[in-house]
């Protein structure tokens, strides 16, 4: 499955790089093999870990259609909580956000605007910034 | 391209079903809340034009309409410009109505990119300080605050058209964007 690097997700990048949200050996160690699975999505262990991957749901607990979290805990010297909002749509793969989640209302916000970004992928109005190999 | 791929590539915009048509509660009385949330919002002291930006986005997309719920159950007043500031991004997003491709960027390029982008904001910021600061740019560009702050704190590519209303509002004649960093 080829995974699109959004706008929003480089946007978010480097805003967690900025704020040293993670060290580099977590990055290419464990986070981006992590998301490079997503290429075998779901065949692969991991997408039954409920800690490492589930649907995505919006303020009322009613799943997100087509859109999906990948976690990681304790990453950097902060040892903070990163998300990565991901939807899937006809077997292509679109990383929209990832964030640290601070406590649920700094999810449920970013939840709701994850719906927004699904539904203008879903419009085709959205910025491509790169395939992640 | 084939057949096969050209329907792969359509089905996106398929499956389209926006918060009109796809809401659980009654279409009616989900509009009327967000008509009552832009009262509070007035009263609140945000600006005309981004109530009526947001209640229109909110009315095409359920994900803005679950912000501006999350403004009015919010009381810390914290919380509550963060959501301002979200609204206005998804404003902001929703104003593009086709697929782009930008220019891609290698990822030894992006320590480079960050330190091109932190540089430019900050140096705009010393203009914005010159000049009256955020609220006066925010009178002036009819941004909220809370959008500006985030702006020039956060270290995501600046628009080009919010760069645009900065530099107008601010009646700056030379400003040097780099495609490669901005979106």
């Amino acid at each position: 499955m080829e995974i699109i690097i959004t706008q929003w997700a480089l946007d978010s990048y480097l805003e967690l790089k900025a704020g040293k949200a993670f060290s580099d050996e977590e990055y290419w160690n464990e986070i981006r093999p992590d998301v490079l699975l997503l290429q075998k999505h779901p065949n692969d262990h991991k997408f039954t870990q409920g800690k490492f991957w589930s649907p995505a749901q919006d303020r009322n607990h009613k799943n997100i259609s087509n859109g999906y979290k990948m976690k990681w805990h304790n990453k950097g010297d902060g040892k903070v909580q990163l998300r990565l909002t991901v939807g899937i749509l006809d077997e292509t793969c679109f990383l929209c956000e990832a964030y640290i989640k601070h406590d649920e209302k700094e999810d449920r916000r970013r939840l709701a605007k994850f719906k927004v970004y699904l539904e203008l992928i879903r419009q085709g109005s959205y910025t491509v910034r790169g395939i992640l190999i | 391209m084939t057949v096969q791929a050209q329907t792969k590539r359509n089905s996106h915009k398929a499956s389209k079903k926006t918060f009109l048509s796809g809401s659980g509660q009654s279409i009616p009385s989900e509009q009327v809340k967000l008509f009552e949330i832009a009262i509070k919002m007035k009263k609140s002291g945000l600006s005309d034009n981004f109530i009526t930006n947001s209640v229109q986005t909110a009315l095409k997309f359920e994900g803005v309409a679950d912000l501006m719920n999350l403004w009015l159950d919010e009381n810390d007043k914290k919380e509550r410009d963060a959501i301002v500031a979200d609204i206005q991004d998804m404003i902001d997003a929703c104003s593009q109505k086709e697929k782009s491709e930008e220019i891609y960027i290698k990822f030894n390029d992006l320590e480079a990119i960050a330190k091109n982008i932190r540089a430019f904001k900050d140096s705009l910021y010393q203009e914005v300080m010159k000049r009256g600061g955020i609220s006066k740019l925010s009178e002036l560009t009819e941004i909220p605050q809370p959008s500006l702050s985030r702006f020039f704190n956060s270290n995501a590519m600046p628009r080009r058209d919010t760069v645009l209303r900065i530099a107008k509002a601010l009646d700056l004649n030379e400003l040097r964007i780099d495609i490669l960093w901005s979106k």
